[in-house]
Protein backbone atom coordinates (compact mmCIF):
# COMPACT_ATOMS: atom_id res chain seq x y z
CA UNK A 1 0.00 0.00 0.00
CA UNK A 2 1.47 3.27 -0.86
CA UNK A 3 2.37 5.83 2.00
CA UNK A 4 -0.41 8.14 2.51
CA UNK A 5 0.44 11.86 1.86
CA UNK A 6 -0.99 12.82 5.23
CA UNK A 7 1.82 10.44 6.69
CA UNK A 8 4.67 11.98 4.36
CA UNK A 9 3.26 15.79 5.75
CA UNK A 10 3.78 14.73 9.62
CA UNK A 11 6.85 13.34 9.30
CA UNK A 12 7.95 16.81 7.88
CA UNK A 13 6.38 19.37 10.15
CA UNK A 14 8.70 21.69 9.68
CA UNK A 15 6.97 22.45 5.93
CA UNK A 16 4.00 23.90 7.86
CA UNK A 17 5.63 25.31 11.22
CA UNK A 18 9.39 25.62 10.65
CA UNK A 19 10.26 27.38 14.27
CA UNK A 20 7.61 25.64 16.19
CA UNK A 21 8.09 21.92 15.09
CA UNK A 22 11.10 21.84 17.45
CA UNK A 23 9.44 21.94 20.26
CA UNK A 24 7.09 19.03 19.23
CA UNK A 25 9.46 16.40 17.88
CA UNK A 26 9.80 13.83 20.05
CA UNK A 27 13.75 12.94 19.17
CA UNK A 28 15.25 16.63 19.68
CA UNK A 29 12.97 17.12 23.09
CA UNK A 30 14.20 13.78 24.24
CA UNK A 31 17.59 15.00 23.63
CA UNK A 32 17.06 18.34 25.32
CA UNK A 33 15.98 16.39 28.42
CA UNK A 34 18.85 13.27 28.20
CA UNK A 35 21.92 14.92 26.33
CA UNK A 36 24.93 12.45 27.46
CA UNK A 37 25.67 9.24 25.80
CA UNK A 38 27.92 6.56 26.81
CA UNK A 39 31.29 5.84 25.97
CA UNK A 40 32.86 3.61 23.52
CA UNK A 41 35.92 2.39 21.90
CA UNK A 42 37.94 2.89 18.40
CA UNK A 43 39.58 0.01 17.02
CA UNK A 44 42.52 -0.05 14.47
CA UNK B 1 21.50 9.53 20.93
CA UNK B 2 20.32 7.46 18.06
CA UNK B 3 20.18 8.30 14.05
CA UNK B 4 16.72 9.75 14.05
CA UNK B 5 18.08 12.22 16.17
CA UNK B 6 21.14 12.80 14.13
CA UNK B 7 18.69 13.85 11.24
CA UNK B 8 16.55 16.07 13.22
CA UNK B 9 19.45 17.91 14.01
CA UNK B 10 20.29 17.87 10.34
CA UNK B 11 17.14 19.26 9.59
CA UNK B 12 17.50 21.88 12.45
CA UNK B 13 20.80 22.81 11.42
CA UNK B 14 19.88 22.90 7.21
CA UNK B 15 16.53 25.45 8.76
CA UNK B 16 18.71 27.90 10.76
CA UNK B 17 21.03 27.91 7.91
CA UNK B 18 18.74 29.16 5.51
CA UNK B 19 17.83 26.64 3.67
CA UNK B 20 13.98 26.49 2.88
CA UNK B 21 11.74 24.21 4.97
CA UNK B 22 10.21 22.87 1.70
CA UNK B 23 13.51 21.63 0.81
CA UNK B 24 14.12 19.59 3.81
CA UNK B 25 12.63 15.98 2.68
CA UNK B 26 12.54 13.39 5.13
CA UNK B 27 11.03 10.09 5.52
CA UNK B 28 11.00 7.22 7.63
CA UNK B 29 11.13 3.92 6.07
CA UNK B 30 10.04 1.59 8.52
CA UNK B 31 6.56 2.45 7.45
CA UNK B 32 6.70 0.71 4.43
CA UNK B 33 8.26 -2.70 5.60
CA UNK B 34 7.33 -5.44 3.81
CA UNK B 35 5.88 -3.10 0.55
CA UNK B 36 7.89 -4.24 -2.73
CA UNK B 37 10.93 -2.03 -3.76
CA UNK B 38 8.71 0.25 -6.23
CA UNK B 39 6.64 1.39 -3.33
CA UNK B 40 10.06 2.80 -2.32
CA UNK B 41 10.36 4.71 -5.32
CA UNK B 42 6.94 5.86 -5.60
CA UNK B 43 6.95 6.82 -1.50
CA UNK B 44 10.39 9.01 -2.83
CA UNK B 45 8.39 10.51 -5.60
CA UNK B 46 5.23 11.55 -3.17
CA UNK B 47 7.69 12.69 -0.54
CA UNK B 48 9.18 15.40 -3.55
CA UNK B 49 5.91 16.08 -4.66
CA UNK B 50 4.34 17.08 -1.54
CA UNK B 51 7.53 19.39 -0.86
CA UNK B 52 6.62 21.52 -3.72
CA UNK B 53 10.00 22.86 -3.46
CA UNK B 54 12.75 23.42 -5.78
CA UNK B 55 16.36 23.43 -6.82
CA UNK B 56 18.57 21.48 -4.05
CA UNK B 57 16.57 19.38 -1.64
CA UNK B 58 18.26 17.50 1.23
CA UNK B 59 16.65 14.15 0.83
CA UNK B 60 16.80 12.01 4.38
CA UNK B 61 15.78 8.45 4.69
CA UNK B 62 15.20 7.26 7.79
CA UNK B 63 15.31 3.50 8.67
CA UNK B 64 16.21 2.37 5.61
CA UNK B 65 17.06 -1.21 6.93
CA UNK B 66 12.98 -1.40 7.67
CA UNK B 67 13.07 -2.04 3.59
CA UNK B 68 14.49 -5.00 2.56
CA UNK B 69 17.27 -4.60 -0.37
CA UNK B 70 16.28 -0.85 -0.38
CA UNK B 71 19.72 0.78 -1.55
CA UNK B 72 18.35 -0.89 -5.19
CA UNK B 73 15.08 0.76 -5.05
CA UNK B 74 17.01 3.71 -4.28
CA UNK B 75 19.28 2.80 -7.17
CA UNK B 76 16.67 2.44 -9.50
CA UNK B 77 15.30 5.80 -8.47
CA UNK B 78 18.93 7.03 -10.16
CA UNK B 79 18.66 4.92 -13.02
CA UNK B 80 15.18 5.88 -14.20
CA UNK B 81 16.25 9.68 -13.73
CA UNK B 82 14.27 10.14 -10.62
CA UNK B 83 17.18 11.72 -8.84
CA UNK B 84 20.00 13.25 -11.36
CA UNK B 85 22.54 11.29 -11.87
CA UNK B 86 26.17 12.37 -11.17
CA UNK B 87 29.73 10.18 -11.69
CA UNK B 88 30.93 9.46 -8.05
CA UNK B 89 32.15 6.52 -6.49
CA UNK B 90 32.98 6.07 -2.72
CA UNK B 91 33.60 2.54 -1.33
CA UNK B 92 31.19 -0.04 -3.66
CA UNK B 93 28.99 2.30 -5.27
CA UNK B 94 27.52 5.45 -4.67
CA UNK B 95 24.70 7.21 -5.85
CA UNK B 96 22.76 10.72 -7.06
CA UNK B 97 24.71 14.16 -6.12
CA UNK B 98 22.51 14.96 -3.44
CA UNK B 99 22.28 11.33 -2.02
CA UNK B 100 25.12 9.48 -0.65
CA UNK B 101 24.76 5.55 0.36
CA UNK B 102 27.47 3.55 0.69
CA UNK B 103 27.77 -0.13 1.14
CA UNK B 104 31.18 -1.25 2.77
CA UNK B 105 33.73 -3.56 0.51
CA UNK B 106 32.65 -6.54 2.43
CA UNK B 107 28.49 -5.79 1.87
CA UNK B 108 27.53 -6.61 5.58
CA UNK B 109 26.78 -3.12 6.54
CA UNK B 110 25.54 0.08 5.07
CA UNK B 111 26.24 3.18 6.30
CA UNK B 112 24.11 5.91 5.65
CA UNK B 113 25.51 9.76 4.06
CA UNK B 114 23.11 12.48 3.46
CA UNK B 115 23.97 15.81 2.86
CA UNK B 116 23.70 19.25 0.40
CA UNK B 117 27.23 19.81 -0.96
CA UNK B 118 28.67 21.96 -0.69
CA UNK B 119 26.39 24.16 1.62
CA UNK B 120 26.46 20.94 4.51
CA UNK B 121 29.35 18.56 4.87
CA UNK B 122 29.16 15.23 4.19
CA UNK B 123 28.16 12.98 7.24
CA UNK B 124 28.09 9.21 7.60
CA UNK B 125 25.82 8.13 9.93
CA UNK B 126 27.13 4.28 11.44
CA UNK B 127 25.61 4.43 14.97
CA UNK B 128 27.62 1.53 16.46
CA UNK B 129 29.65 0.93 19.28
CA UNK B 130 32.93 0.82 17.73
CA UNK B 131 34.33 2.61 15.04
CA UNK B 132 36.42 0.88 12.39
CA UNK B 133 38.94 3.68 11.56
CA UNK B 134 39.93 1.63 8.59
CA UNK B 135 36.44 2.34 7.25
CA UNK B 136 36.16 6.18 8.29
CA UNK B 137 39.38 6.10 5.54
CA UNK B 138 37.38 4.82 3.54
CA UNK B 139 34.57 7.83 3.85
CA UNK B 140 37.67 10.13 3.44
CA UNK B 141 38.60 8.59 0.47
CA UNK B 142 34.78 9.00 -0.95
CA UNK B 143 35.16 12.85 -0.26
CA UNK B 144 38.66 13.72 -1.45
CA UNK B 145 39.44 17.32 -0.04
CA UNK B 146 35.70 17.18 1.47
CA UNK B 147 34.91 17.29 5.60
CA UNK B 148 33.82 14.24 7.08
CA UNK B 149 32.05 13.31 10.03
CA UNK B 150 31.98 10.28 11.48
CA UNK B 151 29.01 9.90 13.73
CA UNK B 152 28.77 6.43 16.06
CA UNK B 153 26.52 5.44 18.87
CA UNK B 154 28.63 8.21 21.22
CA UNK B 155 31.53 9.42 19.65
CA UNK B 156 32.14 11.76 16.20
CA UNK B 157 35.17 12.01 14.69
CA UNK B 158 35.57 14.58 12.11
CA UNK B 159 38.52 14.54 9.50
CA UNK B 160 41.97 13.28 10.58
CA UNK B 161 43.14 12.31 13.98
CA UNK B 162 40.26 11.20 15.12
CA UNK B 163 40.10 12.86 18.17
CA UNK B 164 37.53 10.92 20.48
CA UNK B 165 34.65 13.78 20.96
CA UNK B 166 31.27 12.41 23.09
CA UNK B 167 28.75 13.29 19.89
CA UNK B 168 26.31 14.70 21.37
CA UNK B 169 27.56 17.69 23.06
CA UNK B 170 29.49 18.59 19.82
CA UNK B 171 26.53 18.27 17.50
CA UNK B 172 24.02 19.94 20.37
CA UNK B 173 26.68 22.85 19.49
CA UNK B 174 26.58 22.23 15.77
CA UNK B 175 22.53 22.52 15.60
Amino acid sequence: MPIADAEIMRQNPWWSDPIGWEQADVHLTRLAARPVCLPAEAVD
Amino acid sequence: MGKSTDLKLLVRRALREGLAPRSICYLSLDVLQDVALAGVVDAFLSLTRLSGGSGRRLALLDEVIAVRRWQFAVKHAWDTGVCEPAARQAETWALPDRLHVWQTAGGGEVDFVCGLRPELAAVEVRYQARLDLRKAGGMKRGFPGRPVIVVTRDRLEWRSGYALIPASPLLWALG
